[in-house]
């Protein structure tokens, strides 16, 4: 077996951030919003990742929203798309069996229209039910904030 | 069982220990196998955690994970099945959706090598009609006994009586070390602290839980000395995380006890201050148990996993020499 010090070392080593779920995790991706167009609407997309330790079932996205340069965007507006599906985020709740994966991103449109490259200050809240906590359906309630310029789509 | 000295039981890692550098994508899937061939060789998986395809094992995975255990000469040990009850917002999984659910979870971890499936204890309503398909594949399936549960508790003496009336070795208990607790972690009152929660009312909250006071009561009590709602999660998590049943359990029950469930918080000095583990390693070694023990870390990212699993896995080692 290849086990060595020097290959443990190798992997304790690496430099990559952690953080403590469910305290401090990150949601927005720390990179540009993309000038996007969905559905007859200009507006933005930007990536984002679940703040659990495991694959949630879209019936478990109780909420999402945004707030970009001072709007609010409440789920209604958004469109969420996991793989490559798009899902109006207020319409998940009957959704058991589509999985949006721990380590994947899954990306938001936003209608803002036109916004300037920026930066703009984004604000999510994202609320998610672990589907087993003792005594019913137990929502945890995320926020996260990033200063994000946009970049062409 | 690995051949540790001093220890006549397997140890490994459920690889939920290592969720933050996995999620941060430190390591990868790979990476977190190859980290328990330095651990105790046992590896445990948890389904919608480690598998796209969940609660299939897709062929690729299939492939991934044989060939990283061959290379990394680990063992599979456990795989972490789960009910998910309250999947949908209007109403709980029936018994029918429950089976066709936890099903497919067997199937999956048959295929992958693993001898044991934890089983949440909602999936008692289907454990029954679920025994043929763990027979044919030649899986245990456990309950894991996490707190709030307790061996002491209805909801566990009910799971109990099923084993026993079932009569079947496909069917037995995964322990978490978590219910084995002398007192509730700094990290808990910390965090319950950040909400908010005046130091009287916490002082009262572990006074209950010291008492063995349950859950639900001790909320009732905690509400009226003025425990808001936004401060219930954190208090809860005190119940949640650290229970008070007694490891001479782990004697008594031994011929239900087919895994178990290493979990602690916290190192300090070579010794996990809240949870009874020098009580518990001498239990599991009087009862002969030679099943295998995940380490399941579940402190805070400031900790390198790894790190905090191989302290504990020393302390285990320690207790099991001196406990001879």
């Amino acid at each position: 077996m290849e086990r060595s010090e020097a290959r443990l070392a190798q992997l304790l080593d690496r430099q990559v951030e952690t953080y403590t779920l469910f305290q401090d995790s990150p949601i927005l991706a720390d990179e540009p919003m993309r000038t996007a167009h969905q559905a007859g609407q200009d507006g933005v997309a930007l990536r984002i990742r679940l703040a659990s330790y495991r694959a949630l079932p879209l019936s478990c996205i109780e909420n999402i929203e945004l707030m970009i340069g001072g709007t609010r965007y409440p789920a209604e507006a958004l469109t969420l798309f996991i793989g490559n599906v798009a899902y109006c985020p207020a319409e998940t709740a009957h959704l058991f069996d589509r999985w949006w994966f721990i380590l994947d991103h899954a990306t938001v449109f936003v209608p803002t229209g036109s916004l300037g490259r920026g930066p703009h200050r984004v604000e999510i809240k994202l609320a998610t039910v672990e589907p087993y906590i003792t005594a019913g359906r137990f929502t945890f309630h995320h926020a996260d904030a990033r200063d994000l310029t946009v970049a062409e789509g | 069982m690995t051949p540790e000295q001093n220890l006549p039981f397997g140890l490994g890692v459920a690889l939920h220990s290592f969720t933050a550098e996995y999620v941060a994508l430190k390591w990868s899937f790979e990476d977190l196998i190859e980290l328990t061939g330095y651990l105790g060789g046992g590896v445990e998986i948890t389904g919608p955690a480690h598998h796209r395809g969940y609660p299939h094992v897709t062929i690729e995975f299939e492939r991934t994970f044989k060939s990283a255990v061959e290379r990394f000469g680990v063992t599979p040990t456990c795989y972490g099945s789960y009910a998910d009850p309250f999947t949908l917002p209007a109403r709980n999984r029936t018994p029918d959706e429950l089976f066709e659910f936890i099903g497919p979870q067997l199937e999956g971890a048959a295929r992958l090598g693993f001898p044991v499936v934890r089983l949440q204890f909602f999936s008692h309503v289907v454990a029954e009609r679920l025994l043929p398909i763990a027979e044919r594949l030649n899986l245990k399936m456990g309950y894991e006994l996490h707190a709030p549960l307790t061996f002491e508790s209805s909801t566990v003496q009910m799971l109990m009586e099923q084993i026993e009336r079932l009569g079947s070795p496909h069917l037995g208990l995964i322990p978490d070390c978590g219910i084995f607790a002398s007192s509730v972690s700094d990290g808990h009152l910390d965090r319950a602290r950040g909400a908010g929660v005046p130091d009287a009312v916490i002082q009262q909250a572990l006074q209950l839980w010291s008492e063995g006071i349950e859950l639900a009561q001790a909320l009732e009590t905690l509400r009226a000395s003025g425990l808001s709602e936004q401060q219930v999660a954190p208090v809860e998590m005190f119940w949640g995380s650290f229970g008070r049943s007694d490891p001479a359990n782990l004697v008594t029950h031994k011929d239900k006890i087919i895994h178990m469930h290493g979990k602690f918080f916290t190192m300090v000095d070579g010794e996990e201050p809240n949870l009874r583990y020098r009580d518990i390693v001498g239990a599991l070694v009087a009862s002969g148990y030679d099943g295998w023990l995940s380490s399941e870390y579940e402190g805070g990212a400031s900790v390198n996993s790894f790190n905090a699993c191989r302290e504990q896995q020393s302390m285990i080692r320690s207790y099991a020499a001196g406990s001879k």
